[in-house]
């Protein structure tokens, strides 16, 4: 049986702690091991599991909501978000790469950087790491 | 005694009587966590939970003793449910208040929801919920059919009038309603609060004290819901077929045969609680040999 997905916060890093929540689910996403529909946990689990406050994960959670990675229903509780169509990948391909372009967005505005020479950055790496074909779709 | 005030009193009684025992349980121990291995931290609450159950006893001897005490008719009754609750909100705050794990700079958990109905198990829920509405039904049956001063049933005809008291009516079965209104609350609280418990690194240990709890929680309604529903169903069935006098029995002993099978049903039921208990004990005792 595969161990459960599990995030990790340290909390003498720079890093604060909601921003640590959200950058790891983030990146979980990115990666396929939350697909879309997965139920998270709740706010107030999660905050006792961590030892944090329900505020600190609750922003996370909101942050997440706001960036379209997570939707939250009164009833259904908070579950990874749905990609929206977008014709050019199948739908599971697309989610995962929103949210590789979500992280890299969260990482650049944490750096102050602006979204010309962050555009720039993508340009030059797509052009370091031209697509193969089994790229190809 | 004004009946409203009472109950209101007797929930407000179980309620601090728990918030009162509980807490000296926690620190009667001191709280070395950070000294502890996983093991002996998931054991510390297991400990501390086990004590918790063992408190629930005199707390909620206690306060059925005052129910039956100081709720006249409605005292029989109404110390069940009320006993019961208590046992329920003990363990709130039992699972409230359990030792947590010590507070690492680097600290994990599992992304994985716990759900408040996992634990005690699809089945035990809904006996627990259909036990305390199958009451909650019998009852409203008997406030229906008995006379207007809630303790008696009269049956009227053209030849006289026949009574019968006591009778499971309002002034009867009030009290215990209102308290089984309050279980079902307490009790989703008190699931809610076993599975945001927080988590312990030994994950099936910690998931082993979480069905506990929530598996004596359902029971503990389970029985209280049975015990009450039997106990109103019999008393009517009782006195519907006991009811001398000059009228006809009529729809009175078809009532009162079907309000006895209803009892031996819900006896038989409360049965098969006791049963799973003892049984899940046994099962418990020997793993633990």
């Amino acid at each position: 049986m595969n161990p459960p997905i599990a995030l990790r916060i340290d909390t003498t890093a720079a890093e604060p702690p909601y921003e640590q929540i959200r950058a790891q689910v983030v990146e979980l996403i990115a990666s396929g091991e939350l697909l879309p529909g997965t139920r998270l946990p709740t706010v107030r689990q999660l905050a006792a599991d961590l030892g944090l406050a329900a505020n600190t994960v609750a922003r996370a959670y909101r942050e997440l909501e706001q960036a379209g990675a997570v939707v939250t229903a009164r009833r259904a509780g908070t579950r990874v978000a749905t990609p929206p169509d977008s014709g050019d990948y199948a739908d599971a391909d697309a989610h995962r790469v929103d949210a590789a372009a979500d992280a890299y967005v969260a990482t650049i505005r944490r750096l102050a950087v602006d979204d010309e020479a962050a555009s720039a950055a993508v340009r030059r790496a797509l052009r370091r790491h031209p697509a193969g074909p089994s790229s190809d779709r | 005694m004004n009946a409203p005030l009472a109950v209101l009193g007797l929930i407000v009684l179980c309620a601090l009587a728990a918030a009162v025992t509980v807490p000296a349980l926690r620190r009667s121990r001191p709280d070395t966590d950070a000294a502890m291995t996983t093991d002996d931290a998931t054991a510390a609450v297991a400990r501390f939970l086990r004590a918790a159950r063992w408190l629930a006893v005199p707390v909620a001897a206690l306060v059925a003793v005052l129910a039956f005490t100081g709720l006249d008719d409605a005292g029989w009754l109404a110390s069940v449910v009320f006993g019961a609750l208590a046992v329920v909100m003990v363990v709130v705050l039992a699972e409230w208040s359990a030792p947590k794990p010590a507070p690492d700079a680097v600290r994990t958990a599992p992304l994985t929801p716990r759900d408040p109905h996992e634990y005690p198990g699809g089945r035990r829920l809904a006996v627990a919920r259909g036990a305390v509405l199958f009451a909650l039904a019998v009852c409203g049956l008997g406030i229906a059919l008995g006379a207007d001063d809630g303790r008696s049933v009269e049956v009227t005809c053209a030849a006289g009038a026949a009574t019968a008291s006591p009778f499971p009516g309002l002034a009867v079965v009030g009290p215990a309603m209102a308290g089984l209104v309050a279980l079902l609350s307490v009790t989703e609280v008190a699931l809610g609060r076993i599975a945001r418990r927080p988590r312990r690194e030994s994950a099936a240990a910690d998931d082993a004290l979480r069905s506990a709890s929530a598996a004596l929680v359902t029971r503990i309604v389970a029985a209280a819901g049975l015990l009450v529903a039997g106990a109103v169903c019999g008393l009517a069935a009782m006195q519907l077929r006991g009811l001398d006098g000059p009228c006809p029995a009529g729809w009175r002993s078809s009532a009162g045969v079907a309000l006895a099978v209803l009892a031996l049903a819900a006896l038989g039921a409360l049965g098969a609680v006791v049963a799973d208990a003892v049984t899940a004990r046994v099962r418990h005792t020997t793993t633990r040999v």
